[in-house]
């Protein structure tokens, strides 16, 4: 998908966020950090897999833009 | 507080992005107490690590990053010299043990060698996480069994490493259980593969090299991020905040490390085994004298008095051992009939001329013992030997043989990343094509990888270059970050190390291209390891003098008695037609000799040491020639300088002048004079030679020298110290220069026959070679598949071209040639692909080359026939019959091409006949040139290694020769007109120079200096 989306923060971690209807997250599953195609000018990305009431969703932080991405629903 | 103890430098090849020093540096600005040091497979930044660390109050830690026979990594750390020995022994089984570049080292190589070693679990490529991360913990702990069983329980610690890897909390927490479930500590590592997160591009880019991958390709091995850097304190702490006691088990390990290499030890063997010092003392003295005995026939006191001296040195600093054994290296040599010549300062050693290791008369030429060795410097002595290039490598064999294979080895050395090394790599994995690659590359001369701004700034022929795109300026920065960085190891060319003790003690060693055994030390770290290296290199020119000798043997020819002072090699000299001459032959030597009027043995060591960078800056050349031919006056300051400068008319040009100077005027001790020359040519900085400046002023003071004419004498040594030359080297090169010299006047035809045959050498191609022939009047005669032997063969008049100069020649395809030809000469081409195993590549090359102009002329029509020929050969079910058409042989001009592109040269014609008819006449021949002394000239021809040394100025000064069928004009472009015309000047191979006869010395050779210059071809 990789649509912008507003995210909440608890602790530093997410906790919940709002695509078309609220998501409250259970538990971050998984966390890592990935550089992305740096040689297409791509900023460094930190992933959050989520999980929520409607299963398991990626979320993705750009600490460059400080910006937050749904990249799978 | 936190230490690193899993670091990779540049040394990890292809692996690590960051230098040792970038690490130690950031090391000391955290104040960290020590730092492990965890190469892949090696340990070859060891040294440097030491000696860094030890100079920032840093504890180096020295270890590796193992791979294990199951593919798995292992960090091992060595706690002190016993744990750095079970290094090596394991990293030297591993590479032996397998394919080269596959270390793998298997557990019970391990388990043989676990001695004084700590063991990190490993990264996420070890036994033990690799199982965590598959959910099998039974596994892990079989992994963890098995180390605490190889390396003991206080040995073993479970490393983790949190780089924000997917799964990374699943490992850690595994990790965890494993460590609360069997008592193992936990430590915590980075696995730094880069200082930090902006040297990660270029840590990627190094992996897709490594795996010839392009960026954009998915490849396990590439790092999903740049988390692997070197993380401060604090930001280990955050990352590690569950496990603090990880944090702390790095300084516990760090206390119980003690630094591992023990350097300035000496591991030099004794020559006579079971034997002390004395012994060999003892037998190097009687074998001195002896051979003194054989030298010099009478032995005068001064000799005598010169001989004690030198032995008393060698003993007091117990190297006679090593002296035995390069004589006896040389006494094999001898013995098999191979020429070798001892080279470098050890010509300034009388004891290595008496013993043979050298042809230079030390004492003859009062030579100063202490620029090779002296008590003050007491550095390790080093002899550089030169060998028949086609023999060097059963020298070495035999000593391997002498000493054992477990206690000789290569040297290595680091193929270090350049200009055009890391742009071709790194454009690589950007994905650019092979054509791009090659533009982006061409014309781009050997520098440095950080330095191609600048070239590209500086040289006129780049201006138009494609790296100036703005498009690629990330790669330019990305090359030079690896400026320097070892890509692969290889084997240096002549070094070899010989210890007393199992080599594997002191370093690993690992196989080389070549087979041999290489050391994972280079020149520059060996010695501080404690061994001793003797460099046993080849030289083609003795193996092209041994050749001629061979010729010329059955009338009475013998090289070691070609007359010292024959006055027509001295004219030859002075002609400056002098291509082939070892050492003497560029346009500068050339030009040199004619302007010096060389006529005697001491010409020539000072035009060896003249034409070098140093003394060409030091502005040395010009005074030097003046002062040589009498139109400068020769003074000298002081009278004691007469005797140390008189041979070089005042002017202070070898190295050996200043000790001199400085124990003659100022009191030094000859080996004080030598630590001082060495000072002032590498540190030159302003306060230490100022400090320097006062001690030798006020010591010549006191030594009765007036303090004005001290100060004077101290500014020459200050202005020369630096450029000047060892004169020992300098007089080696020179005795063989003159043999080579009259080789050239008296048997032209067989020296240039010998020098083809070991091509590639000197300084000019094969066709250049031809050309000069051809201006003495030798015939070269054409390749003939019937009359060519291998090698290129000579008579007094002739050159006939040897069959191996042909392109894509194989040793197979040569000795199937000539055993058919022994049985019957070749009566066709047919004749010839059925009978021999040659290659249609070859065939269709011998065809080009001319081997079958016999048969017939028209080499068009042979080619046609060539695949049918083949294919008949191959048993085809009808025997075909070639194609029966009348095909046009190739243009004259393209027939010469394709003739000179499958041999380099040409027998018969120069390209420039084909070009001279269309040419104005007012564009003159070389010969023409030759014979005009003053005037503008325009004058055409293919350019031959066009180069820019340094100058005086520092500005760009391009030399080149010209070549045309009559020979050569040497040609000068100054910075403005190569500023003007660089790019057509690097881009053309023919050339049309416009310009003017240099007037500067009508003794000169005959140079152009270029005004303008065009290409002969569009």
């Amino acid at each position: 998908m990789n649509q912008p989306v507003e995210v909440v923060l608890e602790n530093g971690f997410p906790r919940r966020f709002f695509f078309q209807k609220p998501f409250f997250i259970h538990h971050v599953q998984e966390c890592w950090h990935e550089v992305g195609e740096w040689w297409l000018g791509e900023s460094e990305r930190i992933i959050y897999l989520v999980v929520t009431d409607y299963g398991l969703h990626e979320l993705h932080y750009i600490p460059h833009d400080d910006c937050w991405l749904l990249y799978r629903l | 507080m936190f230490v690193h103890l899993h670091v990779h430098s540049q040394y990890s090849m292809l692996d690590g992005a960051s230098s040792i020093s970038a690490y130690l540096e950031e090391a000391a600005r955290l104040e960290m107490p020590a730092l492990a040091l965890t190469d892949h497979n090696n340990v070859s930044g060891a040294v440097e690590f030491h000696q860094t660390a030890v100079k920032l109050g840093i504890k180096p830690i020295q270890g590796v990053e193992i791979t294990t026979t199951d593919g798995t990594h292992l960090t091992l750390l060595a706690e002190d010299n016993t744990g750095y020995a079970s290094i090596c022994r394991i990293l030297t089984a591993g590479h032996t043990q397998n394919p080269r570049g596959n270390c793998q080292i298997s557990w019970e190589i391990l388990a043989n060698n676990s001695k004084g070693l700590i063991v990190l679990s490993g990264c996420r490529r070890s036994g033990v996480s690799q199982a965590v991360l598959r959910r099998n913990l039974d596994q892990a702990k079989a992994e963890l069994y098995r180390l605490i069983e190889i390396f003991g329980k206080d040995q073993v610690y479970l490393e983790m490493v949190h780089s924000h890897l997917p799964q990374t909390k699943h490992l850690l927490e595994g990790l965890f259980a494993l460590h609360e479930s069997m008592q193992i500590p936990l430590v915590a590592t980075n696995n730094v593969h880069y200082l930090d997160k902006e040297a990660f591009p270029v840590h990627d880019l190094l992996v897709c090299t490594r795996t010839q991958t392009k960026l954009h390709d998915i490849h396990p091995e590439r790092p999903l991020n740049g988390e692997n850097y070197f993380a401060c304190p604090k930001e280990m702490a955050r990352r590690f905040a569950p496990y603090p006691q990880a944090l702390t088990a790095t300084l516990e390990i760090a206390q119980r490390c003690t630094p591992a290499l023990e350097l300035g030890k000496n591991h030099f063997p004794r020559f006579l085994p079971g034997q002390g010092q004395e012994a060999a003392a003892q037998l190097l003295t009687e074998l001195t004298w002896s051979g003194a005995r054989e030298r010099y026939g009478k032995i005068t006191s001064g000799l005598q008095e010169r001989i004690e001296h030198e032995l008393r040195i060698i003993t007091t600093l117990d190297v006679a051992d090593y002296f035995l054994v390069v004589w006896d290296i040389v006494q094999y040599a001898h013995q098999k009939g191979i020429r070798c010549a001892g080279r470098g300062s050890a010509a300034d050693s009388v004891v290595a001329y008496c013993l043979g290791i050298t042809n230079v008369d030390a004492y003859a030429r009062g030579l100063l013992f202490e620029r090779f060795l002296s008590l003050e410097r007491a550095q390790k002595p080093d002899i550089d030997i030169d060998f028949d290039a086609r023999f060097r490598d059963d020298i070495a064999d035999y000593v391997y043989q002498r000493y054992g294979e477990e206690h000789v080895a290569s040297v290595c050395m680091f193929q270090t990343y350049h200009a055009r090394s890391a742009l071709r790599d790194f454009g690589r994995a950007f994905g650019y094509s092979q054509a791009e690659l090659s533009q982006l590359t061409k014309n781009i001369t050997h520098c440095h990888a950080d330095g191609i701004r600048s070239l590209l700034k500086r040289l006129p022929e780049l201006r138009r270059h494609p790296l100036n795109q703005p498009k690629y300026a990330k790669l330019l920065d990305y090359c030079g970050a690896v400026a320097g960085f070892p890509r692969h190891i290889g084997t240096h060319l002549g070094g070899l190390v010989i210890s007393a003790r199992p080599l594997t003690a002191v370093t690993p060693l690992q196989p080389s291209a070549k087979g041999v055994l290489i050391t994972q030390f280079d020149k520059n770290t060996i010695e501080d390891l404690g061994l001793i290296k003797i460099d046993l290199l080849s030289l083609r020119t003795l193996a092209a003098v041994s050749d001629v000798e061979q010729i010329l043997k059955p009338r009475g020819f013998s090289y070691d008695r070609i007359p010292h002072d024959d006055p027509q090699t001295y004219a030859r000299l002075r002609t400056g037609e002098t291509v082939g001459v070892f050492q003497l032959e560029s346009p500068a030597q050339r030009s040199l000799q004619s302007r010096l009027g060389s006529e005697a043995f001491e010409d020539l060591v000072a035009s060896v040491a003249l034409i070098r960078p140093g003394p060409i800056k030091g502005d040395m050349v010009e005074p030097f020639i003046a002062r040589r031919r009498g139109l400068e006056e020769v003074t000298y300051i002081h009278p004691k300088l007469r005797k140390i400068l008189e041979k070089t008319y005042g002017v202070v040009l070898y190295q050996e002048q200043v000790i001199e100077i400085a124990t003659e005027i100022a009191g030094f001790t000859p080996g004080e004079s030598d630590r001082l020359r060495k000072v002032m040519t590498r540190f030159r900085s302003h306060k230490e030679m100022e400090s320097i400046g006062e001690e030798f002023i006020a010591k010549a003071v006191a030594n009765g020298v007036e303090r004005e004419v001290a100060e004077v004498i101290f500014s020459y040594i200050v202005g020369y110290a630096g450029y000047g030359f060892c004169e020992a080297h300098a007089a080696a090169f020179a005795d063989t220069a003159y043999r080579t010299a009259y080789l050239l006047e008296h048997h032209p035809a067989q020296f240039y026959a010998a020098l083809l045959n070991q091509q590639p050498m000197g300084f000019y191609p094969p066709n250049t070679l031809c050309v000069q022939a051809r201006q003495r009047g030798i015939k070269i005669l054409p390749l003939d598949i019937n009359c060519s032997e291998v090698d290129y063969t000579a008579d007094e008049h002739t050159i006939r071209i040897g069959l191996k100069q042909v392109k894509g020649m194989e040793q197979g395809f040569l000795e199937s040639i000539t055993g058919e030809r022994r049985k019957a000469k070749f009566t066709s081409l047919e004749d010839f692909i059925y009978r021999t195993n040659v290659s249609r590549d070859v065939a269709e090359n011998l065809i080009l080359g001319g081997a079958f102009d016999w048969f017939s002329t028209n080499r068009r029509q042979l080619l046609w026939c060539v695949p049918t020929y083949y294919q008949n050969k191959q048993g085809s079910l009808f025997m075909e019959s070639p194609v029966q058409v009348q095909v046009p042989d190739f243009p004259p001009l393209e027939r010469w091409l394709r003739e000179y592109s499958v041999l380099s040269l040409s027998a018969d014609r120069h390209v420039m006949e084909f070009f001279r008819p269309k040419l104005p006449k007012a564009v003159l021949s070389s010969r023409a040139v030759s014979q005009r002394k003053q005037g503008p000239v325009q004058v055409a021809g293919l350019v031959i290694r066009p180069h820019r040394p340094p100058t005086r100025s520092g500005k760009t000064v391009v030399f080149l020769t010209l070549e045309d069928e009559f020979g050569l004009v040497d040609v000068t472009i100054f910075e403005n007109t190569y500023k003007r015309y660089g790019e057509v000047l690097f881009n053309s191979p023919l050339l049309v120079i416009t310009g003017e006869i240099s007037e500067r010395d009508p003794n000169q050779i005959t140079t152009v200096v270029a005004n303008r210059i065009t290409s002969l071809v569009s």
